[in-house]
């Protein structure tokens, strides 16, 4: 296998695994963006969705498409649930978010983070759990000639983009979006005008939990198993595409993620040759993480972020 | 200007810590009036204002709103029940643009969730239009200069369809030409359109030439209320405020 072939496989599968990286940060850059909070419980939502939708496959043979939504709705009480049972009485309020309020919001969905990966590991026994080898189509692979594609890698691209697609619309189209970005420019300005900022917070967070459990369907779909240790692939990266992205962008969520999964796959083939296979993964990984730092120095706005 | 009361501030005290920042303070709002706060700085105008819009709860008395109690509700609310504020430090909303902007006003003014979007469109058009910003609709907020900005917030303040507006120092930073045109704006939104208005302002001559009735604070107290010839001969008003009665005069004959 020559180095170009190896090169163009790797973009193939980095572009198709940063789609699923992008829809997995869209739901972190709005509950971020709009209500400041550092959600760090972003990786056990994104579990949420992938185990809901598990262990209908596996226990009631629920067709993983129809459990999709099941994810979602799943997504959607959690976030109901930390809103009112944790973000509330901290950010509430109508005023100004300060630092302080964000540093207490982040404890709070740090110890929500570990209830949840907790629970999941008690419940899976941190084995590995997921649909395995389900797929949408009789063949289970595409041949391009060069290589061949999974299906449900295509399923996950393809639904990642009609999904982002959607929210977006949402976002930017109704009122109640227009309403969020209008919090998330100034939530003191935003209650003035006559939304209810309090309404509109409950909202964000409903919504951008739902949309993270949904992406954790991608996620298994991609994966085919997850482990509970896997939030901890997903939630650094997806902090890395949010501000790589823009704070609060969506379509910056999702180039960002395919960027990353870009940089993934292309970094994977030149680390193996210039060190070893062995070493490639973790080492492409890292290289995320250096994209990162270089965001946060040379233009901390993010592609598609809002200059502050 | 008849002579009903739209807003009453009966007996309102705010205190900040052990500043009072508003002590007891009783006036009422007449409908259809341009109504002048003025006063030094830290006088309690602009927390004034804070209380009649629900940003902040006052302490101690009532404020009414067309014989309704509106103390301590939400700014939202009270917004929808037809009383907007423009800012001092202006807060448009810089990632919109100006046609936004406006339209974000009429979708969650009065009549929130009973307007459709097209309505909303063209009460903003209309807003805009009068405001002289209809040229810049598709640009963002963020372009705009201050004075465009502050209005912009006006715009956005009466696509709301309010019936009291409190404009917090919409002059303050604007040029002597600025603050003529903002002055003509404010006058045909109270005759045309019949919005009753209540500036805070540090412009003397602008605030007593546009306004029916003055009202001075001073350290939190009210400390007179009359006609803006009345207030600019009152010595107690040229001790606190205006310093000298012939300058004060001056302002009025302006």
């Amino acid at each position: 296998m020559t180095i170009l072939t190896d090169l163009l496989i790797n973009l193939t599968s980095g572009f198709l695994w940063g789609t699923v990286l992008g829809a997995v940060s869209v739901g972190l850059t709005l509950i971020w963006g709009v209500m400041k909070v550092v959600n760090l419980a972003h990786g056990e939502s994104i579990l949420l969705g992938a185990y809901v939708v598990s262990a209908l496959y596996l226990f009631l043979n629920v067709d993983p498409l129809l459990a999709m939504f099941v994810a979602l709705v799943s997504g959607l009480l959690l976030g109901f649930a930390i809103y009112w049972l944790g973000l509330h009485k901290i950010i509430g309020h109508v005023d100004v978010v300060t630092l302080r309020i964000e540093m207490s919001t982040l404890l709070e969905m740090f110890a929500i983070s570990i209830i949840l990966y907790n629970i999941y590991s008690f419940l899976t026994r941190s084995e590995p759990f997921g649909i395995g080898i389900w797929h949408l189509t009789p063949i289970s692979y595409i041949n391009l000639g060069y290589m061949s594609i999974q299906v449900n890698h295509l399923t996950a691209a393809a639904l990642s983009l009609v999904a982002t697609f959607i929210i977006y619309q949402f976002i930017s189209k109704t009122p109640t979006g227009k309403a969020i970005r209008a919090v998330m420019q100034d939530s003191q300005a935003a209650a003035l005008v006559g939304i209810n900022p309090v309404r509109i917070k409950m909202l964000t967070t409903v919504i951008s939990i739902g949309f993270t459990a949904f992406s954790g369907f991608l996620v298994v779909l991609y994966e085919s198993a997850v482990v509970p240790s896997i939030s901890y692939k997903y939630a650094p990266l997806a902090f890395t595409i949010v501000v790589l992205g823009g704070l609060g962008s969506i379509i910056g969520s999702y180039i960002a993620g395919i960027i990353i999964g870009v940089t993934y796959g292309v970094s994977k083939v030149i680390f193996s040759v210039l060190v070893s296979k062995n070493a490639s993964d973790p080492l492409a990984l890292t290289m995320a993480f250096i994209i990162l730092v270089l965001t946060l120095l040379l233009k901390p706005e993010g592609l598609f972020g809002v200059k502050r | 200007m008849d002579e009903k009361e739209i807003i009453k501030i009966h007996n309102v005290t705010k205190r900040f810590g052990g500043l009072v920042a508003l002590d007891k303070v009783t006036f009422n709002i007449y409908k259809g009036e341009i109504l002048g706060i003025i006063g030094p700085n830290g006088a309690g105008k602009t927390t004034l204002f804070n209380c009649i819009t629900g940003v902040y709860r006052p302490d101690d008395g009532k404020i009414f709103f067309n014989g309704l109690d509106i103390t301590g509700k939400p700014p939202h609310r009270i917004t929808q029940l037809g009383i907007v504020k423009t800012h001092q430090i202006v807060k448009p909303f810089n990632e919109f643009t100006v046609l936004e902007n406006a339209m974000i006003g009429a979708l969650f003014g009065r009549r929130a969730g009973k307007i459709s979007k097209d309505e909303a469109r063209e009460i903003a058009l209309k807003n805009l239009e009068l405001v002289g910003l209809i040229e810049k609709k598709d640009e963002l907020a963020s372009g705009l200069t201050l004075h465009e900005k502050k209005f912009l917030e006006l715009a956005r303040a009466l696509s709301a369809e309010p019936e009291v507006i409190l404009l917090d120092e919409a002059l303050a930073g604007l040029n002597p030409k600025e603050v003529e045109e903002s002055l003509d704006i404010v006058r045909m939104i109270n005759k045309e359109l019949g919005k009753t208005i209540v500036m805070v302002e540090h412009v003397m001559h602008a605030v007593m030439n546009v306004a029916n009735r003055i009202v001075v604070l001073h350290f939190g107290k009210l400390l007179a209320e009359g006609s803006p010839k009345e207030v600019a001969e009152m010595p107690e008003v040229i001790t606190a405020y205006l310093g000298d009665k012939d300058l004060a005069l001056k302002f009025v004959k302006r």
